[in-house]
């Protein structure tokens, strides 16, 4: 008996068995991309304290596919000192075996806040507080989260982020738009 | 763990022990390149078993810190490790996310990048430190991106393919304090703008003829974008690529971004 060759066969076997259940498990380039106010978002926080801007963002009339009930992002103005008043969730429709990284859109309408208080849950029980300068952008996608194995969920507060805690300034405006995982 | 996840954690160590007889295939479903320097499969499959290992590992020590370990509820409600089990956790994590890292760097010129970021930030004494791959969120090509990061936290993306940088920017954590005022106007801005865009951009005086430009600023006027925006989002695309530099009111470049190349190949 050849055992080279049988065991060249067996690998072959085994190789198109893994990559059926490798298929099955969605592990490789998967993109996930949820808009504010779409199934996967919540926010949270007094009525009062979420504005809104109609066909603005990153879905809006002419940037199709993107269903009109989407074309609009909210926005609050930060709290000032300690604390958050208003926040929201955007849930993963899925959870990948791989670390991810998210990003942000950043419109230019709004979205100047130089410290946004961004938090990432992973890892079924695992959360990293991330602070991202929203201020520096305009139409573009800001990274988020990085290399975070199943990013489940992606947090953002109107209040400050980790590296400028309960700090004073105000009047900044925080955007809520859409939000994309990739692997 | 779902079915389908607990047949390739058995087939990836079933392949990788019968490599020891014959040649096995790199598993597929990896997002990232998988050749070893030296283009020996066996280099490759170690790297990956590594990886196999560590996953599975993390999702074991996750069950059993969340079953008997100490959790807390954060700030959210939601329920997360804390104390000594936060750090075993993110410990091998950690370990995970950095040999997945090592893999990635295989395949990476950094030295290239280190020029290509000096280049466009005009800076030639800059270093950077690799951070890792991901899949491009501008175009629906999934063309991967290089990421790195320089010691003031600005974050650079590559793209590989096309030898050049489509992205700076603060990156996470970043403290990069910019001016929120300034003495220039809006045409001396975009002058410094396009200057510094006919400098680092190549093709960008031709690019001007065909993309449509605009300029945006906030309310307060924190920011000043000057975009050179293409005419036509390509077919199955959401966005157009576009070519864009956005100014502090005091000329500094606060972001960059050429998302051109990402839509080919």
């Amino acid at each position: 008996m050849d055992l080279r060759k049988t065991a060249r066969r067996f690998t072959t076997i085994l190789a198109a068995l893994l990559v059926f259940s490798l298929m099955a498990s969605s592990a490789s380039a998967q993109v996930y991309i949820h808009a504010n106010g779409g199934t996967y978002y919540t926010s949270y926080g007094p009525p009062a304290g979420w504005y809104l801007i109609t066909d603005d963002g990153y879905c809006v009339q002419g940037r199709g596919p993107c269903s009109s009930g989407y074309w609009y992002l909210n926005y609050t103005y930060n709290v000032s000192g300690c604390g958050f008043e208003n926040y929201a969730k955007w849930d993963m429709a899925a959870l990948l075996l791989y670390p991810g990284d998210t990003y942000a859109w950043i419109d230019d309408s709004v979205g100047s806040m130089p410290g946004a208080d961004y938090s990432v849950s992973y890892n079924y029980a695992s959360s990293q507080s991330i602070t991202v300068n929203q201020g520096a952008y305009d139409e573009q996608w800001a990274t988020v989260g990085q290399n975070l194995y199943r990013t489940a969920i992606v947090w953002l507060t109107d209040g400050w982020g980790n590296q400028y805690i309960c700090n004073g300034a105000s009047g900044y405006t925080i955007e809520f738009d859409e939000i994309k995982l990739e692997i | 763990m779902a079915w389908s996840e607990r047949i390739a954690a058995v087939l990836i160590t079933l392949v990788v022990l019968s490599s020891c007889v014959a040649e096995a295939p790199s598993p597929d479903g990896s997002p990232a390149p998988t050749a070893a320097p030296n283009g020996s499969p066996g280099a490759s499959l170690s790297v990956e078993a590594r990886i196999s290992d560590l996953r599975d590992r993390l999702e074991r020590l996750t069950a059993e810190e969340l079953a008997e370990g100490c959790t807390t509820i954060d700030r959210f409600g939601q329920r997360v490790f804390c104390g000594e089990s936060k750090e075993k956790v993110d410990r091998l994590h950690d370990e995970l996310a950095a040999a997945i890292q090592e893999m990635e760097r295989q395949d990476t010129d950094v030295a290239r990048a280190t020029e290509l970021i000096r280049e466009v930030t005009e800076d030639p004494g800059r270093e950077v430190v690799f951070r890792g791959t991901s899949a491009n969120p501008y175009s629906a090509s999934g063309k991967r991106i290089t990421q790195y990061r320089d010691g003031r936290g600005f974050e650079y993306w590559i793209d590989p393919a096309a030898d050049r940088v489509v992205q700076f920017g603060p990156g996470p954590d970043s403290t990069i304090g910019f001016a929120t005022t300034g003495e220039l106007s809006v045409d001396e801005l975009r002058g410094r703008a396009e200057a510094y865009l006919l400098r680092v951009v190549e093709g960008f005086a031709d690019l001007r003829v065909g993309f449509v430009y605009r300029m945006n600023t906030t309310e307060t006027g924190s920011r000043y974008a000057f975009r050179w925006e293409a005419p036509v989002v390509p077919e199955g695309e959401r966005l157009a690529p576009f070519v864009q530099v956005v100014l502090s009111p005091a000329g500094e470049v606060m972001s960059f971004t050429d998302s051109r190349s990402l839509y080919q190949g």
